[in-house]
């Protein structure tokens, strides 16, 4: 397997990271 | 996008787990819940409740069940990567696919609640529009676990361990509070089981109703569910050792 093939998208980390720091900064405003 | 999902392979798993006999005979029977739901409250924001959402959650199970590991193991998947394609595009292609069979489900039994309610001359409102978008992300956020665990388990037994662990938890949060004589643990473990997976956010669609500030919480958790499920599958897939030598 060609070390290109095991790549991450970057934008994929991006939105996990995105998505879990607006949760929690709906949580902290919420509170 | 492109690295995120592979549509040639999204298009092959859409065709392969909308041609399953259950998985038509479920979007029916939700598309009839959802119906059902609309003539008998008049109101588009039933659409995903009571039955219809017992038959989207299993819809869920069913197109999550083996989604990668039936590939790996019929070495399907070892051909297909063979061309040009990283193993993410792959695992989104796959995820992406059944991820659709279930919106396309979602979005009949949505329209079937929208005839239902027309049917009682009433008119289908915002909330009605709200129930689609939030059955279909928290449902997404369990597909997506569902495909990560795939990685490493075999056949259909994500689907069994994620139900092993259910009734696992049910029973801890049941018997435990009593058998340590304090019933204010049922409270506890009532507001630990919010976060242990994704979140019904329908509640949303009360909100729109009443005209209050809808509670973005569990929608947003949701996403950050589905997304972190995604990219655990895709770390899982990497290190995954495809070619099974003398197995």
């Amino acid at each position: 397997m060609k070390r290109h093939q095991r790549e991450v998208p970057p934008l994929l980390a991006l939105l996990t990271a995105a998505f879990t720091l607006a949760w929690a900064a709906w949580k902290f405003l919420a509170a | 996008m492109s690295g995120l999902v592979s549509w040639p392979v999204a298009r092959a798993a859409f065709r392969e787990r909308s041609r399953s006999f259950i998985v038509g005979a479920l979007a029916v029977l939700l598309a009839a819940a959802a119906f059902t739901n609309g003539m008998q409250s008049g109101w588009g924001g039933q659409a995903f409740a009571g039955f219809a959402r017992m038959f989207y959650v299993v819809l869920t199970m069913v197109l999550g069940a083996g989604l990668i590991a039936d590939e790996l193991e019929t070495g399907h998947a070892q051909l297909v990567l063979l061309r040009p394609l990283t193993r993410a595009s792959w695992f989104g292609g796959r995820l992406a696919g059944a991820a659709l069979v279930l919106l396309a489900a979602l979005a009949a039994a949505w329209i079937a609640c929208g005839i239902g309610v027309v049917a009682q001359r009433r008119a289908p409102d915002l909330a009605w529009i709200v129930t689609l978008p939030a059955a279909f992300v928290e449902a997404f956020g369990w597909l997506a676990l569902l495909a990560a665990l795939s990685v490493v388990l075999s056949r259909w037994t994500n689907v069994g361990l994620l139900l092993l662990l259910a009734m696992a938890w049910w029973f801890l949060r049941l018997v435990v509070p009593f058998a340590l004589g304090d019933v204010k643990h049922v409270q506890t473990m009532g507001a630990i089981q919010a976060y242990l997976g994704p979140q019904d956010a329908s509640a949303i669609v009360a909100a729109v109703r009443t005209r209050s500030r809808p509670d973005l919480g569990p929608l947003l958790y949701d996403l950050a569910w589905a997304s972190a499920c995604w990219l655990a599958g895709v770390l899982l897939l990497n290190r995954a050792e495809l070619a099974r030598r003398g197995r």
